[in-house]
């Protein structure tokens, strides 16, 4: 299972749920007596790349594959709103 | 985040804020987002949630008079010809969706939302601009004003109230618009 949360400097939102949500949700699962032989991967900040993330989802899928990132949202006269609406912020875009 | 203007898609929500939200204390539109943008949406969605009636029927665009609307409620005993020039702007907008009701189509005194929908061939709910106009327009005499809206006669619809109408039984009054939420 691989657990990716994305971080930018300076930015509350995606601090709290990468050290809030993400973090201790691999700590807890990882220390969970029932985890078995489960292995989990934690991909933590900057780590969060697009490349990353389209390796796992293309190359070398996880069995669960668990992101914590802004959502991109397009206003409705954009011809990018219905290819990419809803698309993962990753870690290394440049920003507006 | 809104790629379009590249900026967060919404303000930051103070937590007092999202408290008050969580404990269903349904805080003003006005307290949740500082984005206007956002907030008018807020407020629209607030409006209909609220009053379960405030909204066309599902299709219709509220922003467009020809699909939605417009028509003008006078009492039974005024007389419509003064205002007739001033209305023919918005018989154009709405085309073949412009109502005038008056005379013996007009409102009569003590008559309720539903008894008058009922017989316009309208009815309670979302608004069918087929049967009867989003938007209304009412006109009144000023010293019935109050007693008009005091039987919440029509203030589930998008209303506006003309209150201006020389008669040969009434002095000149001034003109007034009172628009709750929208335009008229």
């Amino acid at each position: 299972m691989v657990f990716a949360g994305v971080q930018y400097p300076d930015d509350m939102a995606t601090s709290r749920s990468l050290h809030g949500l993400v973090q201790p949700l691999v700590a807890e699962l990882a220390n969970h007596p029932p985890c078995g032989d489960w292995l989990f991967e934690l991909i933590a900040g900057a780590e969060a790349t697009k490349d990353r993330l389209l390796h796992l989802l293309y190359a070398e899928p996880p069995t669960l594959l668990f992101t914590a990132s802004y959502g991109v949202e397009f206003e409705a006269v954009d011809p990018r709103q219905l290819p990419h609406q809803g698309a993962i912020l990753c870690a290394d875009w440049p920003g507006p | 985040m809104n790629a379009s203007r590249g900026e967060y898609a919404h303000e930051p929500l103070a937590i007092a804020e999202f408290a008050r939200l969580i404990l269903g204390e349904r805080p003003s539109p006005d307290q949740i987002d500082p984005d206007p943008e956002q907030r008018a949406a807020l407020r629209e969605w607030h409006l209909a949630d609220a009053s379960g009636t405030f909204r066309a029927k599902e299709g219709v665009d509220p922003t467009d008079l020809a699909a939605a609307g417009w028509g003008v409620i006078f009492p039974a005993t005024i007389d419509a010809a003064p205002l007739r020039e001033a209305l023919q702007w918005r018989q154009v907008q709405a085309g073949p969706r412009y109502r005038e009701c008056f005379g013996p189509q007009g409102y009569r005194p003590g008559e309720g939302k539903a008894a008058f929908l009922r017989w316009q061939g309208g009815a309670s709910g979302p608004v069918d601009p087929d049967r009867f106009p989003y938007y209304l327009l009412l006109v009144v005499r000023l010293k019935q004003f109050l007693s008009v809206f005091s039987t919440s006669s029509m203030c589930s619809m998008r209303s506006g109230v003309f209150t201006s109408i020389r008669s040969r039984n009434t002095p000149p009054m001034p003109a007034a618009w009172y628009r709750p939420n929208a335009t008229a």
